[in-house]
């Protein structure tokens, strides 16, 4: 049995080894070799038989370092073979020819001791290396709803060598982070076609309409839905071009910014939508505040946007809370409402660009569905970050947390 | 019998071990995915859900086979005897909380197009979070046959219970502001119960444990009250046999 383990592990790690093998070296090693065979040609008489028997025990020397050396080497390559397998990120499961699980690396052993929603990945990997061992490969995706949800996908293979069956491997990979960039990809093409498509489709019937109609009171209406259509556009493009600004980081400004006066200015900025949707917002922070280096617009903006979401998604009567602390060396602005609050699953893809939770809203609402992700951009271009935490029903708290400047 | 045999015994103890902590994940899985169906108004999901709960079924009974022949073959004693006897009970628990994931998904389909007011929505997302932790606690109990977290789960799931309260609370004051029909309504009321039972099966699951590790009957708390009050009461009946009567008169409503 250990023989194939040792076996297999030299197979996969043969193959591993070999993509970083230099082929010059190996040139080497054959040039090297050569020499030695054009020796064995030339010599005559006594002094050939001598030289011969000498080269003979010198050629048994060698070839007995050589064998302790391969020996040594063999036990180096066994180990160094099952360093690189536990330095995988994908678990390894090998069983033999009778299905016993006889070697895994490290990143496997969560699942082979698996309690909770990974054992269903257990099961999985049990169940592929059984088809495996048949002599067919397999691929399952395992998804797990419970929190923290997560997707693997486990292969199995059955493992071969000359005609015969050794046993099987099984290898396991994570596919929660490539799962979630490709939904964000496909998201974003669906979401920015729909957001410029859709005041576009609009603006063409509008003016359709307004082509075929004479009548002067009809012809305002219909272009007073146009100007509210073009100003859609005109939002998403800013918001856009504010993104590309922040991916650039070209615009990051370095000065010594007050975050007192960024947020008096937001709030001032937004207050006349709060008054209009009759929401409250209620400033509290400390009098005097260690300044942050960065862009005071950006900044800004980030504040603007946060307030404004907490605005939209707040019912009449309700109270918005902004609240600035410190500790030594990071600034902490949260945004809280008692507003309608964001499903877990949702929580964090509300950063995307164009990420909407419910769409049929947020189009009553107004927003470009860019919000959020200039918020994120600017607490990342200040070496800060922004999260959330919310609980439908119970409204959501935005922490926008920023490294202070103490002048270091 | 060659393969029990060749197996060994606590093999087979431990493969059925091995199992049930496949079952939980797999009952866990399917309440965490019924809530997502749920939440989303997925009614392709609850459907692929209700099927997927004949896997659950059948992994229930492979179980309940494999015990009953340990039993029957190995004669076991003592604490393998409770051993096995646990398993076939925690086994039967773990069913029906995929059978209340069902009835999740088919309450769900009862009252399709009934947009859920915010505030039920993340009572039902807690709730969900509860039953789930109830469930891995459960099987950390069994796994770990850790006695101590076992009894600790009977107040653990008060949680639960008074998120129910809640849920129940806000329903019916919802049904006024958010205009819920008597269906809608009724099918929510369901759905925060099945929950909860969920709950109670995790904690009936770590009575088991408990028997399993100490042999204590914590299931049997009702009969022996039930017992010391049928003592008291025939002391009383012998001091007074004219309770007799009134007494069988109470019991005919």
């Amino acid at each position: 049995m250990t023989s194939l383990i040792v076996g297999v592990l030299l197979v996969v790690g043969g193959a591993m080894l070999g993509i970083a093998l230099d082929r010059a070296l190996l040139q080497r090693w054959i040039r090297n070799r050569d020499p030695q065979r054009r020796h064995r040609a030339p010599g005559g008489g006594a002094h050939r038989r001598r030289q011969s028997a000498r080269r003979v025990i010198e050629d048994a020397e060698r070839r007995m370092e050589s064998a302790e050396a391969g020996q040594v080497s063999a036990e180096t390559a066994a180990s160094r073979v099952e360093a690189s397998l536990d330095a995988l990120e994908a678990g390894l499961v090998l069983c033999d020819r009778d299905g016993r699980v006889v070697a895994h690396n490290t990143a496997a052993t969560q699942f082979l001791q698996a309690r909770h929603g990974e054992a269903l990945v257990t099961r999985v990997i049990k169940e592929l290396l059984e088809q495996a061992r048949s002599g067919e490969q397999a691929t399952t995706r395992v998804e797990l709803h419970a929190e923290p949800r997560r997707s693997y996908e486990v292969r199995a293979g059955p493992v071969e060598r000359g005609g015969e069956m050794l046993g099987a491997i099984a290898l396991v990979h994570d596919i929660t982070e490539h799962d979630r960039i490709e939904s964000v990809r496909r998201d974003f093409v669906a979401n920015v076609s729909h957001e410029l498509k859709t005041p576009i489709g609009a603006l063409s019937l509008l003016a359709d309409s307004l082509a075929a109609d004479t009548d002067p009171e009809v012809a305002a209406r219909l272009a007073g839905r146009m100007q509210i259509e073009i100003q859609r556009v005109a939002n998403t493009i800013d918001d856009l071009l504010t993104l590309a600004m922040l991916e650039d980081e070209s615009g990051r400004a370095d000065e010594r910014v007050d975050i007192g006066a960024v947020v008096a200015a937001a709030s001032d900025r937004i207050s006349e939508t709060a008054e209009l949707r009759d929401v409250k917002v209620v400033v509290s922070m400390p009098a005097d505040l260690a300044p942050i280096r960065g862009s005071r617009l950006h900044l800004e903006s980030a504040v603007f946007n946060l307030l404004d979401n907490a605005i939209k998604f707040s019912d009449p009567g309700e109270r918005v809370d902004v609240q600035v602390e410190t500790d030594r060396d990071t600034l902490t602005l949260s945004v809280t409402d008692e507003g309608i609050g964001i499903p877990a699953a949702e929580q964090s893809r509300i950063f995307e660009r164009f990420y909407r939770v419910d769409r049929a809203r947020s189009r009553s609402t107004g927003g470009t569905g860019l919000g959020l992700s200039i918020v994120r951009h600017v607490a990342l271009n200040h070496g800060g970050e922004v999260s959330v935490t919310s609980r439908e029903g119970l409204g959501a708290q935005f922490n926008l947390e920023l490294p202070l400047d103490n002048g270091d | 019998m060659t393969e029990q045999t060749r197996k060994g015994f606590h093999a087979e103890i431990d493969e059925i071990s091995d199992l049930i902590v496949q079952l939980a994940a797999r009952a866990g899985d399917a309440v965490a995915r019924a809530t997502d169906a749920l939440l989303k108004y997925d009614l392709v999901e609850a459907q692929q859900i209700i099927d997927d709960d004949d896997y659950i079924d059948v992994a229930a009974i492979e179980v309940e086979e494999k015990c009953q022949s340990l039993l029957a073959l190995q004669q076991p004693m003592a604490g393998d005897l409770r051993q096995i006897l646990a398993a076939m009970w925690i086994t039967g628990e773990l069913e029906r909380t995929g059978g209340l994931a069902c009835n999740i998904c088919k309450g769900a389909r009862r009252m399709f197009r009934t947009e859920l007011p915010p505030r039920l929505r993340g009572l039902i997302a807690e709730m969900n979070e509860e039953a789930i932790r109830l469930i891995r606690l459960s099987v950390d109990s069994y796994s770990e046959r850790d006695a101590a977290l076992a009894s600790a789960l009977h107040d653990i799931d008060d949680r639960l219970d008074s998120l129910h309260r809640t849920f129940v609370k806000t329903l019916l004051e919802s049904s006024r502001t958010h205009d819920l029909d008597v269906q809608p309504s009724m099918q929510l009321a369901l759905i925060a119960r099945y929950y909860e039972r969920i709950g109670d099966h995790a904690v009936n699951i770590s009575d088991r444990v408990r028997y399993m590790v100490s042999g204590v009957m914590p299931w049997r708390a009702g009969l022996a009250r039930h017992r010391v009050r049928d003592e008291l009461r025939t002391h009383e009946l012998a001091a007074d046999p004219a309770e007799m009567s009134s007494d069988s008169d109470d019991k005919a409503d």
